[in-house]
């Protein structure tokens, strides 16, 4: 099961943390990465720190998530530009049949 | 340490903005501009806070300060790249301004007459409608000036060569924002000469308290990333939406604002212009700091790091020393009161470069940071990650619980740094 929390990010686009049942792998992850990977080796730098991964789902939807973590957050839309609802729709889907049934625990309006 | 997978083609910016690093001074620039991070909730609100004084002429330094910036820098970057071609300056041009997150702008249709500039990306007119709803007339004084300057330096005009004028705006409900730019000879904006980067000293950190937070390591990791602007010419990163702006610009604005205030009203126009920019400080932390503390970008950097409260402030004061910001240190720490010393921090050292001594403290905006990093740790429990509400502001910062701050030592006035004591009231 993929437990979803509903967030807004401060332009008020919609934002959601996605905690999956096991650490995310960009393998996994490859079908909805929408051109480059940016990876940032911060396990190189910092003792005890996680690499960070940041890839575009769309033109307009951001994922960030660390490698080894359990979290994905993705914010639909960014300042000056509204995401289409399928960005969302084909994430979860993808979540879904990757992870298990997407459920959320809370809204923000 | 920032790489990106071989999985599509080359980035839509190529990497041609020379960019230099200073670790000595945590700060960077490009072209002898100081480059800082500042996000859209400190932009917008900054500015409000300076025109809803309507008894002063703000557009004036608001477009001029934007010339400023724009000319000196481009003008630097144009000789020492040996750019000579206009329609290479002006690729030179566009890519800065992309590159910082103010957004896109299109040079081709000016020449050296002047000519039209329209865009639907606009950092400012965008970031106004979402902050602030719907606007009366154009917002965007920044990209107005910013287009002056650079028009004048790719041109090799004198700097005021090109009055400059924002007709349309996406906050005004456009469908884009419009500039027209005008060969007349007389700016409509008031003139500066950019100071650069400032005198700056020799940093002699001070002792802090132990604590497990790598700070060195945190610097050049965030340092490292790749944070500039899209193809849209926006930045976001650590949950919010960040420009790589120009201390220049925040500093002429805020002190000419200030000035302008002491001339209105004498001393009491000083105070009465501290608390506006103080509480944009405010805006800043809470937005910028917050977004930072509950992203996922902390998270994997900085949290592992963290087990006390107190390891959260040291997280956060060594984040604050890769955004341009000058080199900011807490040498005592308990949550009843805390002290902050910022070597160089970039309001005193404009101040003191454009005017001289001040006679009063002028690090406004590190005053509401250092405000806002408590009253995030101690007060709103940063670390359970609360949702950021205008109610979650107001009992962060308005509350009786809020954390107060009085200057120590005042850099603009010729102590070695600037140094807050913050304190429960």
């Amino acid at each position: 099961m993929v437990r979803a929390t509903v967030e807004r990010d401060c332009a008020f686009r919609l934002r959601i943390a996605y905690r999956l049942p096991r650490p995310a792998s960009l393998e996994e992850l490859d079908e909805v990465i929408e051109g480059e990977v940016r990876l940032d080796a911060f396990s190189r730098l910092v003792p005890g720190a996680r690499d960070l991964f940041r890839f575009m789902i769309s033109d307009v939807s951001l994922a960030t998530g660390s490698v080894g973590g359990a979290e994905l957050v993705v914010s639909y839309g960014k300042l000056g530009v509204d995401a289409s609802p399928v960005d969302q729709q084909d994430f979860e889907a993808f979540l879904e049949a990757t992870y298990g049934a997407v459920q959320f625990h809370s809204m923000v309006d | 340490m920032s790489t990106a997978n071989a999985k599509a083609p080359a980035p839509v910016i190529p990497p041609s903005i020379p960019a230099s690093l200073d670790p000595a001074h945590c700060r960077a620039a490009v072209g002898d501009e100081p480059m800082i991070f500042h996000c859209h909730h400190y932009n917008t609100f900054l500015q409000q806070s300076i025109q809803d004084a309507e008894y002063i002429d703000s557009r004036r330094f608001l477009v001029g300060a934007a010339n400023e910036v724009a000319f000196g820098q481009l003008s630097k970057l144009f000789r020492e790249e040996d750019i000579t071609d206009v329609s290479e300056r002006a690729r030179m041009a566009e890519t800065l301004f992309q590159w910082a997150g103010f957004g896109r702008v299109d040079l081709s249709g000016l020449t050296d007459k002047g000519g039209v500039v329209e865009t639907p990306h606009s950092h400012y007119s965008h970031a106004w409608k979402v902050k602030m709803g719907e606007a009366d007339a154009p917002v965007d004084f920044f990209t107005t000036g910013w287009l002056s300057g650079a028009l004048a330096a790719i041109h090799d005009k004198p700097q005021g060569w090109y009055s400059s004028e924002q007709t349309h705006c996406i906050a005004v409900g456009a469908e884009q924002n419009r500039y027209e730019l005008s060969a007349t000879g007389e700016p409509d904006f008031d003139l500066y000469k950019t100071p650069g980067m400032g005198p700056l000293t020799d940093h002699k950190p001070r002792p802090i308290p132990e604590s497990p937070v790598d700070y060195e390591g945190i610097f050049t990791a965030l340092t490292g990333m790749e944070i500039v602007g899209d193809e849209t010419g926006s930045i976001p990163a650590f949950g919010v939406y960040l420009t790589r702006h120009y201390a220049n610009y925040y500093n002429r604005i805020s002190f000419e604002f200030s000035r302008e205030l002491e001339r209105c009203f004498g001393e009491e126009g000083v105070s009465v212009a501290e608390p506006l920019l103080v509480e944009a400080g405010h805006v800043c932390a809470f937005n910028t700091f917050g977004g930072i503390m509950i992203s996922p970008e902390w998270d994997a950097l900085i949290k592992p790091q963290l087990k006390t409260q107190e390891d959260w402030v040291h997280g956060m004061v060594a984040a604050v020393n890769a955004l341009g910001w000058g080199r900011w240190q807490v040498t005592s720490l308990s949550p009843d009161e805390a002290v902050f010393a910022i070597h160089d921090d970039y309001e005193a050292v404009g101040y003191i470069a454009n005017y001289g001594e001040a006679a009063y403290p002028v690090s406004f905006l590190a005053k509401g940071a250092a405000l806002g990093i408590m009253n995030l740790v101690y007060l709103g429990d940063v670390h359970e990650k609360p949702t950021f509400t205008p109610e979650f502001y107001q009992r962060l910062f308005k509350s009786n619980d809020s954390y107060e701050a009085e200057v120590l030592e005042n850099r603009a006035g010729g102590d070695e740094v600037t140094a807050f004591r913050v304190f429960r009231r």
